[in-house]
């Protein structure tokens, strides 16, 4: 479920997000609703549930009920699903924190990025670094569920003390989970133009690669699983719905620009948030791209997000989904990778080492690279 | 036609000096092209060549012109422009009686206009100087007037001044053809001779030959024999060029046209061979011409195996237009199964490389060209070498001989020093300076080939600030220090990157090749070694450092489809590497290594 509002834009923010109209809120809500009731009713329960935007924290208690009951409405949520809530350290104070635990949220998901007040000002992050403890404070003393942090690592003059300042102002709190999210410059936003105008905004690739080592070192002293290149949990506190992303299993994504999976077709919504509710109150597509993945398509995506992960891709699920062709087309690159110690089989999963998993992009290059693909029909 | 009323001439002249320009202006003062169909610059038929602004192959157009009230038959017989094709001026020459020395009047001489200027000479023209773009503010007529003199030793006074844009003075050129180039000689009523002076392939009609009727005469539906070829044919069409090919019922004495006699391939064809009638039995050849000769060589190959066929196909389809190309089959380690190719330079590989990508949509490898060279082994063989690959174990060579030209610069005379040290430093032995105008200097240089044709002549440019124009004759093998140099991937021998190299330059040029291909070759997941090699001694070494690191950013569903576009960039971009081990290597590397500077 996609909520576009944020109080203020990051620089570095992508995402399809609007300035706050806390009018809209109850018309976005009932448009998601909407929406849902379009898409075709799910065959099983809910797994997970994620709210993500934007800034779904900025929604009143009452509204965010209205959608949990909406969905109901129409699929049960099975039993001990996750429901995920992304807030800001603005969003968070004791009765919100007591009112979200009732709603049955079971994780929240904290965007920290850091606690240097001038890097934060910079980005045009509504908090400061005390805030951020604030808010961490307040989770860590009331809150029950599961809960995740994000930081940002790759700034402009960003150093090693920096970078484990800000992680131990998580351990010390006893983060469950924490996703460590590498600076990328994309088109469309602030950094972007900055970047573009010569200012440097990222440091440079070959501190990025010791800073790696070291926060990973770090965290995994601290009992954390780095179980995706970016993300590491202590035990049993994964996210369950990112990692349905990284098997490449079906999802549906409801709100302006969400994407959803359900093979063979992909579709993402329209990203302008009035263009959405126009669609939506004139009864029309809110879709606004659709493709019909090829196999092979579908084979390059699971190789692409499954070897970011510690677990890799099941290769049950690829004879599941592929038969016995996936492993012809990925012959070579699967003799080529195992030689160079970049790719292993355990436990049936085919994975990538720890010590590899950094480049795990550059990996599945090489699948795309080899692969062997059957005469089309 | 009475042959007192032929003209054949050509024009020769130094690329950009408006050639194909002033023959536009004759084909539109005689009329010979109606208005609406004139395309700019006629004679450049193939894409290529309107695209370069050269002209590749000969090409002839029969105009007629009316002096004093009686009608004349003038045949301009186009030649290209290029050092490379020198063959075919020669070839155009020989259908002629005069030949237009055509010179750019802000820019003079230069040294293409000495050596063709030469060769005309040798065809025994009548040639005479016509001074070009008079109407420019930078011209210089009297200057140019002076250099032909001193360089040529042709009388300048006789010169015509023209502006083949404007086309002031081009009617009384016009003119002056008529008055000044003799007719053809030849005899009206012995048997027919006619010499092929060029041929070219067509989708529809076959092979058309370009003749010239020098005895007798040719009438369609003739029975006749090509001499040497010892082949018969009918004679199904015979016409002129105008320029478009326009039948005739017969072609006399002097006259210039095509025939076509159902000719399926032009390797079926002898440039300057002899067409008679096959009745005349006692018929004699008329002297042929010297066969072009491939001097520059190199592999190319299809980036999928599995093209092979269809490459060969492209190649076979491309020789069908152009006889002075050449190719055997070769296989490389590195590069799998492909062809050793030759060409008579390197605008021609070039030349043949593009039409080949743009013909056949074969995606090809191209590996760096080299000259032929000689080897003469201790048993006393002569083995030609047209690939690294094919010499010899050291230990059973006598002598390395590689080819020497005599290369003539010329050159305004504040950039004598830069010349003189370019040459040298390409091995070059000084032979002469002369003065062929004010501030205007002819250098003569004895180099080796190998020297030459990779970048010589934008080097030569661009230390003259572009003034500077050469032009090279090939003189003899010689001798000298040379080895073979063999690039390491990995510790794998690249064969297609081996080169041959003077023993003194190996370690520059070495080194220079290892920096170029470490920029092509992108970082992998693991260390690539690169190393140059002259026997078991490694001359230079680069590395190339592993990736360690991708930028890991969030991966969330509305990722899934992006991840999957950057794979598949990937996948696209895989159709122009080739595999060495495990190591993938742009098909820009093996051409790259060229432009690497020691």
């Amino acid at each position: 479920m996609h909520v576009p509002f944020c109080t203020d834009r990051c620089t570095y923010c992508a995402f399809a997000t609007m300035a706050d109209r806390p009018a809209l809120h109850r018309d976005l809500v009932d448009a998601l609703l909407l929406e849902y009731g379009r898409r075709p009713a799910l065959e099983a329960g809910m797994e997970t549930v994620y709210f993500g935007g934007g800034t779904p924290g900025l929604l009143a208690p009452g509204l965010l009920e209205r959608l949990l009951n909406g969905l109901q409405a129409r699929s049960r949520l099975e039993t001990g699903a996750e429901i995920t809530l992304e807030v800001n350290p603005t969003n968070v104070s004791k009765d919100a924190l007591s009112a979200w635990s009732e709603l049955g949220i079971t994780r929240l998901s904290i965007g920290i990025q850091t606690f240097d007040d001038a890097v934060l000002a910079g980005f045009g992050r509504h908090h400061d670094g005390d805030l951020g403890r604030a808010a961490l404070d307040l989770i860590a003393e009331h809150w029950k569920g599961l809960w995740s942090a994000d930081l940002l690592v790759g700034f402009k003059d960003q150093t090693s003390q920096d970078l484990t300042f800000d992680l131990a102002q998580l351990l010390k709190r006893s983060a469950p989970h924490i996703s460590v999210y590498g600076l990328t410059i994309e088109p469309g936003t602030q950094l972007h133009e900055q970047a573009r105008r010569g200012s440097v905004v990222r440091l440079e690739d070959t501190y990025m690669d010791s800073y790696d080592i070291l926060w990973s070192s770090y965290l995994h002293g601290f009992g954390y699983e780095r179980y995706e290149v970016s993300n590491f949990a202590l035990p049993e506190a994964r996210s369950r719905h990112n990692q349905a992303y990284w098997r490449n299993e079906d999802y549906l994504g409801i709100g302006p620009g969400a994407s959803s999976s359900r093979h063979p077709l992909r579709w993402s919504n329209l990203r302008d948030t009035k263009q959405y509710l126009e669609q939506i109150s004139g009864n029309r597509d809110t879709r606004h791209h659709v493709e019909r993945l090829q196999p092979s398509d579908r084979l390059l995506e699971s190789l692409g997000v499954g070897l970011r992960t510690r677990d890799g891709v099941d290769i049950d699920e690829l004879e599941r989904r592929f038969g016995d062709s996936w492993r012809i087309a990925l012959a070579a690159g699967i003799q080529q990778l195992k030689q160079q110690r970049l790719l292993e089989e355990v436990d049936n999963n085919l994975r990538i080492p720890a010590t590899a998993l950094t480049r795990a992009d550059s990996i599945a290059a090489v699948f795309a690279r080899t692969m062997e693909l059957p005469p089309s029909q | 036609m009475n042959r007192d009323c032929i003209r054949n001439f050509s024009i020769i002249a130094h690329i950009d000096h408006g050639k194909s320009t002033l023959a536009d202006r004759f084909l539109d003062i005689t009329r010979t092209v109606a208005k609406r169909d004139q395309k700019k610059q006629q004679l450049d038929d193939m894409d290529l060549e309107r695209e370069r602004g050269i002209t590749i192959k000969a090409k002839a157009a029969s105009m007629d012109y009316i002096k004093d009230g009686k009608k004349y038959r003038l045949n301009l017989i186009d030649t290209p422009g290029h050092v490379d094709f020198n063959y075919e001026v020669e070839r155009a020459l020989a259908a002629c009686e005069g030949a237009l020395l055509l010179v750019d009047a802000s820019q003079g001489v230069e040294a293409q206009t000495v050596h063709n200027t030469m060769l005309a000479e040798q065809a025994d023209l009548m040639i005479f100087p016509v001074i070009n773009k008079i109407d420019l503010a930078t011209a210089r007529s009297d200057e140019v007037i002076e250099e032909i003199e001193n360089a040529l030793a042709i009388e300048g006074e006789r010169s015509m001044k023209v502006s083949a844009k404007t086309g002031e003075g081009v009617r009384e050129l016009l003119d002056a053809i008529v008055d000044r180039v003799p007719p053809p000689e030849g005899l009206q009523d012995a048997p027919l001779r006619a010499l092929i002076y060029d041929a070219e392939f067509n989708d529809y009609r076959g092979v058309i030959l370009h003749i010239r009727i020098v005895d007798g005469a040719l009438t369609a539906g003739a029975r006749i024999r090509l001499f040497e070829g010892n082949t018969r044919h009918e004679a199904l069409e015979i016409g002129i060029f105008r320029p478009a090919l326009t039948p005739v019922k017969s072609l006399s004495t002097g006259e210039v046209g095509y025939l076509i006699a159902n000719i399926k391939t032009l390797s079926d064809v002898r440039i300057g061979d002899t067409i008679v009638l096959d009745k005349d039995s006692a018929s004699e050849a008329l002297p042929g011409y010297r066969p072009a000769r491939s001097m520059v060589f190199c592999g190319i190959y299809p980036v999928q195996n599995g093209e092979f066929d269809n490459l060969r196909t492209a190649l076979i389809r491309l020789q069908l237009n152009d006889s002075a190309f050449t190719f055997t089959p070769e296989s490389s380690d590195a590069l799998g199964f492909g062809f050793r190719c030759g060409f008579l330079g390197l605008l021609h590989m070039e030349i043949v490389q593009e039409r080949l990508e743009r013909e056949s949509g074969v995606d090809i490898v191209q590996t760096a060209p080299n000259v032929t060279y000689e080897i003469l082994t201790i048993d006393g063989e002569v083995l030609q070498i047209h690939s690294p690959s094919e010499i010899p174990d050291p230990t059973k060579i006598e002598e390395f001989r590689e080819p020497v030209v005599k290369l003539d610069i010329v050159t305004p005379d504040t950039h004598v020093g830069a010349i003189m040290k370019l040459g040298i430093d390409r091995r070059g032995r000084f032979l002469k300076q002369e003065y062929i105008g004010p501030g205007r200097v002819l250098i003569g240089f004895r180099i080796p080939l190998s020297e030459i044709i990779f970048d010589f002549f934008d080097k030569l440019k661009s230390v003259t600030r572009g003034y500077a124009t050469m032009d090279y004759e090939l003189e003899n093998f010689v001798a000298d220090d040379l080895v073979k140099m063999r690039i390491l991937v990995n510790g794998e021998e690249v064969d297609a990157l081996s080169t041959i190299a003077h023993q003194s330059h190996c370690e520059p040029r070495g080194r220079a090749i290892l920096k170029v291909l470490r920029k092509e070759i992108r970082r992998h997941l693991f260390k690539v070694a690169l190393q140059a090699a002259v026997g078991g001694k490694i001359v230079a070494r680069e590395d190339i450092a592993p990736v360690r690191k991708d930028v890991t950013a969030k991966c969330y569903g509305g990722d899934i489809s992006r991840k999957r576009k950057l794979l598949e960039k990937q996948k696209a971009g895989k159709k122009r590497l080739k595999m060495v081990g495990n190591v993938e290597i742009p098909q820009k590397a093996f051409l790259a290594v060229l432009s690497a500077d020691d």
